[in-house]
């Protein structure tokens, strides 16, 4: 059995699953916060799962990029429950579990996450013979850049993930779709998911959350592209 | 913008109790002044209205405290921090950017441009050993409603 935590956005969500199914997720986003709602919400999902704590085997993890605050919650727990268990850990790249809203082909999926001051987390995919390949490698881009981006790509473009919303505003293209709400933004059954597929855990002492800093990317961005 | 002169702690807090009744959610302050302006007093007697029962130090070593008042409030004190990095890495804009919550930030100035959208800035000037010049100005839809009903209230 693996216990999946996601807590890279407002969203938060604890799933488990066994032999790629899902037994028990609970996904909420309200106002509470992580630090308050992330350990209840592991108890009820092992009570709705009819699980105990022995029962767990695997433990996953959404390692952003995302909200600092939030992946440090997220990370520090699945951490904390991995050591004590002593089970493997799995750290899973929030953008890429997204993209496994569509699992599609001839799909372009653009997945994004809110990196604030108006700018966006990017990466995007398309899934090939069923393996998930990245089309644009993963950028902090102003949500002007990333809608630029899509309008000059003729493909068949599903935007998901926390600025799907913002980008797609406005937009009027036959060839670019909004994700529904309930499959647009993370949720655990993605994370775990996306563990069971892992090839090998992570280790448990130095993984580290995805930090995409935007003071670095910025300055990238500009060399790249100049400033105005 | 707007200008008050206080001449005693007591005046200092009945600004704040003032403060406090007027700002909203979305409103963030930014406090600048010396050490010893009264950021922080401030601070303390504007947290107690909005009904924050914690105690309100400045955190200077935590760099946030979280009050629980009619809404989360957030004290900042970005003191210790130099660079973009560090201020990046408390996560910063993910509260000051929030529509819930009020942010109070003591030292701003450090970081001016980071500042989000209606922030108010409040500038602490020393005029004497209890009197001070309090000034707030502020651009934003939000900002201008507080500066107004700091306005009104300080008629009454």
């Amino acid at each position: 059995m693996i216990l999946a935590l996601e807590t890279s956005s407002k969203v938060s969500s604890v799933a488990v699953a066994e032999d790629n199914r899902l037994l028990a997720e609970i996904t909420t986003e309200s106002k509470l916060t992580h630090s308050k709602t992330l350990i209840p919400h592991i108890e009820k999902v092992l009570k709705l799962a009819n699980k105990e704590k022995s029962d767990m085997e695997k433990i996953a993890v959404s390692i952003g990029p995302g909200s600092f605050t939030g992946l440090r919650i997220g990370l520090a727990a699945a951490k904390a429950i991995a050591y004590a268990l002593n089970i493997p850990l799995y750290g899973v790249p929030t953008l890429k579990s997204l993209a496994y809203h569509f699992l599609t082909p001839n799909l372009k999926i653009v997945a994004t996450m809110d990196a604030q001051k108006n700018a966006a987390y990017r990466e995007s995919y398309e899934f090939i013979g069923g393996d998930l390949k990245v089309i644009d490698a993963l950028e902090v881009l102003p949500v002007e850049a990333v809608r630029d981006e899509i309008l000059n790509c003729g493909k068949n473009i599903m935007l998901v993930g926390e600025k799907a919303e913002k980008i797609y505003e406005n937009l009027n293209r036959g060839n670019i779709y909004l994700a529904p709400f309930y499959a647009r933004m993370p949720r655990a059954a993605l994370v775990a998911m996306y563990a069971l597929n892992a090839d090998a855990p992570d280790n448990l002492m130095n993984l580290e959350p995805l930090y995409v800093r935007k003071s670095e990317a910025e300055v990238l961005w500009e060399k790249r592209h100049g400033k105005d | 913008m707007i200008s008050f002169e206080v001449n005693s702690e007591e005046d200092t807090k009945k600004l704040a109790t003032l403060a406090g009744k007027s700002i909203k959610e979305g409103v963030t302050l930014a406090l600048i002044g010396d050490l010893g302006a009264g950021k922080t007093f401030f601070t303390k007697h504007l947290a107690k209205t909005l009904g924050a029962e914690e105690e309100v130090t400045s955190p200077t070593f935590n760099l946030m405290n979280i009050y629980e008042g009619v809404c989360p409030i957030y004290h900042f004190d970005l003191y210790r921090l130099e660079t973009l990095e560090q201020l990046e890495d408390i996560g910063f804009c993910e509260y000051a950017e929030s529509e819930e919550g009020i942010c109070l930030i003591e030292w701003a100035d450090k970081f001016k441009s980071e500042m989000p959208e209606n922030t108010v800035e409040v500038n602490f000037e020393k005029t004497g050993e209890n009197s001070r010049t309090i000034t707030f100005s502020g651009e934003g839809e939000l900002a201008k409603e507080f500066l107004e009903k700091m306005k009104e209230g300080a008629l009454i």
